[in-house]
């Protein structure tokens, strides 16, 4: 190489395509969890319970999760919120039928996600409250429950919902 | 050999011939104007420079033998070292004698020129005569560099019929600056955006963080993206014409900032070589034809305690031939900015140019740029959500905002001087560009469920041109300085609107493909009478025609646009007076006054929606202003300006709907002032005072919302020799801001203003570089892009629900009212407030360059 420019350029080169690896990648994620139970015969979906839809903080999990499953992973944003849920028991995710019940519940305690990590979103009825058929899990209150049923997701909800009953009346 | 050198020529340096050696020192600081007739930079205690070793050119043995003279003349530029950093021909004797100066000449070396006891970078123009020893009866006269002078002026010489030497363009108002690559070198440059800075009232403020373009500000007006200030770079146009986002974007990102070496900025539409977009005013990005040397550069950034740093890299390769000018330069980066949902900016960047000296009077560039990038932004974040505590200052709502774009481009210049009085040149370009943008401004008010996000997709190649020929004659004493021109631009569109939920789309609401032309023509000619007047007089003509598709064709929406082509234009008038009352060495002093019709175009799909956006919206601009340079040291202006706009009506890419607004008027005030304290030490600030207002009161008094209503910036700036082996430092201290403005028409929602503090130091070897630059010096927590706008957070009640008893929008804003009308009724329609971008906070930035030859 005798033009010196082209050879003085050939190390910066080198050095400037290595600075394509640096990564300073420290976003943060956050993914669903559905923590119960995978019904022995694991074809009868009416034995499990989906959920069927999640929020938190700024992530919306619109995807339903089968049991045992996990959701895609979303882009999130660092801090601390419980999760709000939508609840489908029995209902197969892979029906185009839409459920016949759906039952809002929300995490005991806030979750929270630092940047760089991703939040693993755990649900089941050790984690969540508002689940009337499940002795662990606690009753929501009726404002957490028009909460989560007219801001969360309220098109999901047509009249209101009964937290004690965990049914709707119209 | 002794024979040859009997015979050889006699060098007659003209280094001492000030009829034809001109030194130029460089401007200690900015607001050089565009000519040179007023120049505003110190030159006294400039030292010149002084001829040391100086090998004589070889005479070419061909010449020789066939007993040709010639004379060659030379620009050469010497460092702060006393090296020759560069030498080109200016005037040429052919192909021979022009290598054999130029091969003499890099060999000189000096004692550099000095501002104080500052070495300095200077250029000196000389002229290489090759005499045969018969025709000689002089030894050469010792060389000694002429006294400094300040750039000529356009240069009389009356011979006979009036010979005129073109000089550059003189300021026709008083708002007209040039600023160059000196005076933007003594700021933070972490981005083209901190060089657009350099002018006087023009602000600009990050906006949603990362990839998209900026948010300007001037002349009392927001101009969103660019709709009314015209950007170019080189005169390649910046600005995009009915873009996705909005009308006029001008994304600068893919601008290399060190290529930049000249900022000429014009306000107002005074000007016949300006056409659509440059209402407000004009800024175009001069990039240089070749660096002083290769370089390899290294940066890295942080916000102490805000996220990940960000990196730069920057490699600049300027090989150098004899009648080439080379610039190769490749960029590389990734920021994150202060963010929670950092920003994940990766960008590249190539600017190659190449110019060719193709003979001593015209020289023909071609180069290329290209520019990719990909973010995530943080978008406007509700005010109200931070007071709650529910997200932090750099929180997001969707942290899915952001996008990618890129944008390719091929252009090609050609000058030509056909005489000493005439000009030609040309410009050619096409592009490609893509942009995919997401963006949620409304939260969830629209959508409850999904959210209100948006993507707006743009592609499109553009394409188009310039020409204009200037030819400067006289005729019993009065100069003529006569220009036309024409310019032509097309875009050939595809543009989407769709709803989306963390960029998965959701369902169409726009879709068109757009095709439009414009078409200008122009002739400006301006009288000199006396030296103390000019006068001037042109106009333009504007033709744009254009056809919109509408590819949504089951659409039901009453707003979306239908398909059709359509034509409008406009003639511009434009007129100037320059009177020169004072033109003494130690006061100067001239006064303008500038009347101009312009216009700003307008998305075309605008035209066939309802109500229905004129495609072109007339401004009408006057000013009165005064320049003046007293005892060398201090460059003071001041325009009055007004600016009457023919109305706000635009299309709204946001939502694909027009948003009506009638005429609106605007006048102010600007000062500028700059003063050299000592030779390596300048003070300057700039203030503005803006009134705008709807011409019709709608019972608001005409208030016009986020119309900036002052501007301020300034600041110190130093360069000194230092260190034991020389160098030199250079710093500054500056500051720019803006006043509080009203957010919205009626004035009751406030955007408040803010001031930023930034620091620059620098150290500049002949061998390395290094910058170290403070953005936000005193961590002023304040806004940068606002806007008034009703949103929704997910948790708030739902729309048309009862407002809970104590719930509460925030400070600086209020419930908004049920958009079909008849108030609000205590049910909630969304919350009315300034939905902002945070500025950066504290920011550390450190960039290392090393030279390669």
């Amino acid at each position: 190489m005798k033009n010196p420019t082209l050879r003085n350029l050939t190390l910066p080169c080198v050095f400037a395509l290595g600075l394509g690896a640096c990564q300073t990648e420290d976003a943060a994620y956050a993914v669903v969890d559905n923590d119960y139970p995978v019904a022995t015969d694991s074809h009868d979906p009416s034995q499990q319970t989906t959920v069927y839809k999640v929020w938190w903080s700024t992530a919306l999990f619109s995807s339903p999760v089968a049991a045992g499953g996990e959701s895609e992973t979303i882009r999130a944003v660092a801090g601390g919120e419980v999760a709000y849920a939508l609840l489908a028991p029995g209902w197969d995710p892979t029906s185009s039928d839409p459920p016949s019940m759906l039952i809002p519940v929300m995490t005991h305690i806030p979750l929270t996600v630092s940047r760089g990590t991703t939040l693993h979103i755990h649900l089941s009825d050790t984690t969540v409250v508002g689940n009337c058929g499940a002795r662990a899990s606690g009753q929501l209150t009726q404002d957490e429950a028009d909460f989560i049923t007219q801001r969360i997701f309220p098109g999901d909800f047509i009249g209101t919902y009964n937290a004690k009953a965990c049914a709707i009346s119209r | 050999m002794g024979n040859l050198i009997g015979r050889r020529s006699s060098l007659l340096l003209c280094l001492g011939c000030a009829a034809s050696a001109v030194f130029h020192a460089p401007l200690a600081h900015a607001a050089g104007p565009t000519d040179g007739t007023t120049p505003t930079v110190e030159e006294q205690q400039v030292t010149p420079p002084s001829l040391g070793d100086h090998p004589e050119p070889v005479y070419p043995p061909r010449a020789l033998s066939e007993k040709r003279e010639g004379d060659v003349g030379v620009e050469i530029t010497i460092d702060e070292a006393g090296h020759v950093s560069d030498a080109r021909v200016a005037q040429s004797a052919g192909p021979e004698f022009d290598a054999a100066a130029l091969t003499a000449v890099k060999a000189w070396t000096f004692t550099p020129a000095r501002r104080g006891d500052t070495p300095i970078r200077s250029t000196v123009s000389l002229s290489i005569p090759f005499r045969l020893a018969s025709a000689t009866t002089a030894t050469p006269p010792a060389p000694t560099p002429p006294p400094p002078t300040p750039e000529p002026p356009p240069q009389t010489q009356d011979n006979g019929d009036s010979t005129l030497v073109l000089g550059r363009k003189p300021l026709s108002a008083a708002s007209s600056t040039s600023v160059r690559d000196r005076e933007f070198q003594l700021r933070p440059i972490g981005s083209v955006q901190d060089i657009l800075r350099v002018t006087p009232g023009l602000v600009l403020v990050q906006h949603s963080g990362g990839g998209k373009a900026n948010q300007y500000f001037l002349r009392g007006f927001d101009a969103d993206h660019g709709t009314d200030l015209a950007l170019s770079i080189d005169g390649i146009p910046i600005n995009m014409v009915s873009h996705a986002h909005g009308q006029g974007f001008s994304d600068t990102n893919f601008i290399i900032p060190e290529t930049v070496e000249r900022v000429e900025i014009t306000k107002g539409p005074y000007f016949a070589n300006q056409g659509d977009f440059a209402t407000a005013g004009s800024v175009n990005l001069v990039t240089r034809d070749n660096f002083e040397h290769s370089s390899v550069g290294f940066g890295a950034g942080s916000s102490p305690g805000y996220g990940a740093p960000a990196y730069r890299g920057l490699l600049v390769a300027t090989p150098k031939w004899d009648n080439v000018k080379t610039t190769f330069a490749a960029e590389i980066g990734r920021q994150n900015g202060p963010f929670d949902n950092p920003e994940n900016w990766d960008k590249y960047k190539l600017w190659n140019k190449v110019t060719y000296q193709v003979s001593p009077t015209s020289s023909f560039s071609i180069g290329e740029s290209s520019y990719g990038g990909e973010w995530h932004g943080s978008g406007q974040i509700p005010g109200r959500a931070v007071e709650r505590g529910q997200i932090g200052r750099f929180g997001s709502i969707d942290p899915n905002e952001g996008g990618s774009t890129a944008r390719h481009q091929l252009f090609a210049s050609y000058k030509f001087r056909p005489s000493e009085n005439s000009e030609v040149t040309a410009l050619a370009y096409v592009g490609t560009y893509r942009f995919n943008l997401f963006s949620n401004f409304t939260l969830f008010l629209k959508d409850p469920n999904n959210g209100d996000e948006i993507e707006q997709v743009d592609r499109r190649t553009f394409y188009g041109g310039k020409v204009s020929y200037r030819v400067v004659h006289q005729l019993r004493g009065v100069r003529f300085d006569t220009t036309i021109g024409a310019d032509t631009r097309s875009d050939d569109i595809h543009e989407e609107l769709w709803h989306t939920a963390q960029r998965n789309q959701l369902n169409q609401l726009r879709g068109n493909n757009v095709h439009e032309t414009l078409i200008g023509a122009y002739v400006s000619e301006e009288v000199t009478p006396a030296k103390w007047l000019r006068l001037n007089a042109g106009g333009r003509a504007d033709m744009l025609s254009f056809a919109v598709d509408n590819a949504l064709t089951g659409s039901t929406d009453a707003q979306n646009p239908r398909s059709g082509t359509d034509s409008a234009h406009q003639f511009s008038p434009k007129a100037s007076a320059v009177v020169t009352p004072i033109a003494e060495r130690n006061y100067e002093l001239d006064v303008y006054a500038n009347y101009g019709e312009g216009f700003h175009s307008n998305d075309v799909r605008g035209v066939f929606s309802s109500p229905a956006v004129t495609p072109l919206t007339r401004a009408r601009g006057e000013e009165l202003g005064a320049r003046a340079r007293l005892l060398r040291k201090l460059d003071v202006a001041a325009a009055l300006w007004n600016l009457d706009l023919a109305n706000e009506t635009t299309w709204n890419g946001d939502d694909g709907t027009t948003n009506v607004g009638g005429a609106t008027n605007r006048y102010g005030a600007e000062f500028e002032a700059r003063y050299e304290l000592l030779p390596w030490l300048s003070a300057d600030g700039d203030i503005t005072f803006t009134h705008s207002q709807f011409t019709a009161d709608h019972e608001n008094g005409g208030g016009l919302a986020l119309a900036p209503k002052q501007t301020w910036s300034g600041g110190m700036s130093a360069r000194h020799t230092i260190g034991p082996v020389p160098g030199i430092f250079r710093g500054g201290l500056l500051f720019y801001g803006i006043g509080d403005r009203p957010a919205s028409d009626d004035g009751q929602i406030v955007a408040p203003g803010f001031t930023q503090f930034d620091l620059h130091a620098g150290y500049r070897h002949r061998r390395f570089d290094i910058a170290f630059d403070i953005e936000n010096l005193f961590n002023g927590q304040f806004r940068a892009a606002q806007f008034d706008t009703t949103s929704r957070l997910r948790t708030e009640p739902g729309i048309g629900k009862p407002v809970p008893a104590g719930f509460s929008c925030g400070n600086n804003a209020r419930l908004a009212t049920n958009p079909a009308g008849g108030g609000a009724n205590g049910n909630f329609y969304g919350c009315d407030e300034v939905n902002y971008t945070p500025a950066y906070p504290f920011t550390v930035r450190v960039m290392g360059t090393i030279f390669l030859d």
